[in-house]
């Protein structure tokens, strides 16, 4: 039988390191994921004390062998770049077991769909002095929106146990698979429209711009307003778009400190608006490059103190 | 030079002001010194990050070094400064630079405040001297310490830094790359130098900071011209771009101007096509792309030219050096030269 009170004292005791831990690994993976130019939401958390005492009255695990006391979370917009992050979490940390929702469910179950690791720091990490290895594992979910939505709604009802939904009326249980298949469908359909969406040049531009953006912020950016700024800039380039994607790979290779620096500094409501979206990037590019078509194009359009903020944000004078 | 990613990575640490008078040589005018640093909120400091950035990378900034004969302390003071980085030594330095302002100050040379920034630019410890001119009816509030200390309230920014009015002033920037006494990154900019001034005042900025051009002006107008001239006749294919260019490379170097931004003349006259590769050309030739001071004594002779345009339409265009070479007579002109190249249209 569990000692509930020594359980409760202990994890009072304990929580805000592993707290601090849940934070850590968040952290790492919110960098890691960054740097693939994947937009990413991450989080941690610390089981709340009630939740913790409820899990251990299963009886399916003592205080010490519960490994998600700890635990961060990684939602990206699409599946095909859940393995990407795994693979980079899996880099990070050592970990002890990957357990993938959707190959248990098999081929013709529907439910609950993502990605637990349970991690912990690697040996030879400098911070294994705080956070032990043998004491502190977390769970590291890795999922898609959609996902999170199935995760979220079902979270305090009973529709993502399999063992509840047996005893429930049959109507019910497949009205509650039927949402799961549609979430799922959902997915699946985004992944195909994010690989399909860039048939025209602007948006094969802004998707390899994307890729780059990602590694210096989270912040979203206003797609449409990205076409419409990327339609003003292809005609300055007399090259296709995959050959401006290569020339803006090496600029912005040469860049990229400047630029890390740019968007760590910077404060929201003094710099423009336009740090915060992706064709920034070509911009700064054609900046560089010829400074007055760039003006003379933008100003078709857009005032000219907004390009001239983003110019000395870049440490690009107009003068 | 100081570079645009410098500029983006700049930090600000601290600001001071100082008045500095006119000096009379005899009379009562006397430097004002504040004991205290000027306190900048946040939205100020990046104003002023904005400020010296649209300076330093301006068209009329231009890349520096220490002059090795100067009389002038502010190299070993910037030296001394940036080396050590330390907080405390701040405000004397910057009142040692301010009284140097005004020991040299005479004549034409209008008063102001000296400014001195602290700043740091990706690691790199830096030092900001700026020459801010009174304006007409500029209010200049200073504030006091209860220990009696002064110092001008952050309020002159808005009054003499952030005016519409003026955009750009007497600049000297310095960033420290590495222990060595020579070893900076520095730009300094002045408005005087392209306007009609004596040599003493156009000069006066750059010998109050004891520094010099980079590269002597004459040097680096000759290492340009010739690099653009070999680009026209090696890179440039189409007779009538390579015609225009080179009128444009002519009447650029020979304008009024007394600097030269070899970035503007690409953007301005420069076919799209061959932008790219010019710009590559003057790199490997080791040709600043920055504004340089204009100064033609050693091309002179190369621009000018004597065009002579035929009755039946043809132009023909001889460097002045090479006049000799062309025969003119009453029917017929005969060049005596070897073709070294044809385009065929």
């Amino acid at each position: 039988m569990i000692d509930v009170d020594e359980a409760r004292k202990r994890w009072l005791k304990e929580r805000q390191s592993f707290s601090e831990f849940g934070v850590l690994v968040a952290g790492r993976m919110e960098n890691a994921v960054r740097e693939l130019g994947i937009w990413c939401q991450t989080s941690s958390r610390a089981k709340e004390p009630h939740s913790l005492i409820k899990k251990l009255l299963k009886g399916n695990y003592s205080y010490d062998s519960l490994q998600d006391k700890a635990g961060a979370r990684c939602v990206v917009r699409h599946m095909c770049e859940i393995e990407r992050v795994c693979l980079q979490a899996q880099e990070l940390f050592d970990c002890l077991r990957r357990d993938d929702k959707l190959t248990g469910l098999g081929t013709n179950r529907i439910g609950y769909n993502s990605i637990h690791l349970m991690v912990r720091l690697r040996e030879g990490d400098p911070e294994t002095a705080s956070y032990p290895a043998a004491s502190y594992i977390a769970e590291l979910q890795i999922r898609t929106f959609a996902q999170h939505l199935w995760a979220e709604m079902s979270h305090d009802s009973f529709y993502k146990n399999e063992g509840v939904l047996t005893v429930l009326p049959v109507q019910l249980v497949r009205r509650a698979h039927l949402m799961a298949g549609l979430i799922e469908v959902a997915d699946h359909e985004f992944d195909r429209l994010n690989r399909e969406i860039t048939s025209s040049p602007e948006a094969q531009m802004y998707k390899a711009l994307e890729r780059h953006y990602y590694t210096f912020t989270t912040k979203r950016p206003d797609p449409s307003l990205s076409l419409e700024v990327i339609k003003l800039l292809l005609p300055l380039y007399n090259l296709t778009v995959p050959q401006i994607a290569t020339e803006l790979d090496k600029f912005l290779y040469v860049h990229r400190d400047a630029l890390k620096h740019v968007y760590k500094e910077a404060e929201e409501f003094t710099t423009s608006a336009f740090l915060y979206q992706p064709e920034v990037l070509m911009i700064y590019e054609r900046l560089e490059a010829n400074q007055l078509a760039v003006r003379k194009a933008w100003i078709s359009r857009f005032p000219e103190s907004e390009l001239e903020g983003i110019a000395n944000a870049l440490g690009i004078s107009f003068d | 030079m100081i570079t645009s990613d410098d500029l983006a990575k700049l930090a600000i640490r601290r600001v001071i002001f100082h008045d500095v008078p006119r000096n009379p040589r005899r009379g009562p005018n006397e430097v004002i010194l504040m004991d205290e640093e000027t306190e900048v909120d946040p939205a100020r400091r990046a104003l002023l990050k904005t400020k010296l950035t649209r300076v330093i990378n301006s068209k009329r900034a231009y890349p520096i070094c220490f002059d090795p004969n100067t009389s002038s302390p502010v190299p070993s003071h910037v030296r001394v400064y940036t080396k050590n980085h330390d907080a405390n030594q701040f405000i004397p330095m910057s009142q040692k630079v301010a009284m140097h302002l005004f020991d040299i100050q005479h004549g034409g040379i209008s008063p102001g405040l000296l400014c001195a920034v602290d700043v740091v630019a990706g690691g790199l410890a830096g030092l900001v001297l700026m020459k801010l001119e009174r304006e007409e009816g500029a209010r200049l509030e200073l504030v006091q310490s209860p220990k009696g200390k002064r110092a001008f309230a952050m309020s002159v920014l808005d009054n003499l830094v952030f005016t519409d009015g003026t955009r750009l002033f007497k600049t000297g920037m310095f960033l420290r790359t590495g222990s060595g006494d020579d070893d900076f990154r520095a730009a300094a900019c002045d408005t005087q130098l392209n306007v009609c001034a004596s040599e003493d005042m156009a000069r006066f900025w750059l010998r109050f900071l004891g520094c010099t051009f980079t590269v002597e002006p004459r040097v680096t107008t000759q290492r340009f011209y010739d690099s653009a001239l070999n680009f026209i006749n090696e890179e440039v294919s189409d007779p009538v771009d390579k015609s225009e260019l080179y009128e444009h490379l002519h009447s650029q170097m020979k304008a009024e101007k007394k600097t030269f931004s070899p970035k503007a003349f690409i953007e301005e006259y420069v076919p799209q096509q061959y932008q790219v590769p010019f710009r590559e050309r003057l790199k490997s030739d080791k040709v600043p792309l920055t504004t340089f001071p204009k100064d033609l004594a050693d091309i002179q002779r190369r621009l000018r030219h004597r065009a002579y345009l035929t009755s039946r339409g043809i132009r023909l265009d001889v460097p002045a050096e090479s006049a000799e070479v062309v025969d003119v007579q009453s029917e017929r002109i005969i060049v005596n030269d070897a073709v070294l190249h044809v385009d065929r249209q």
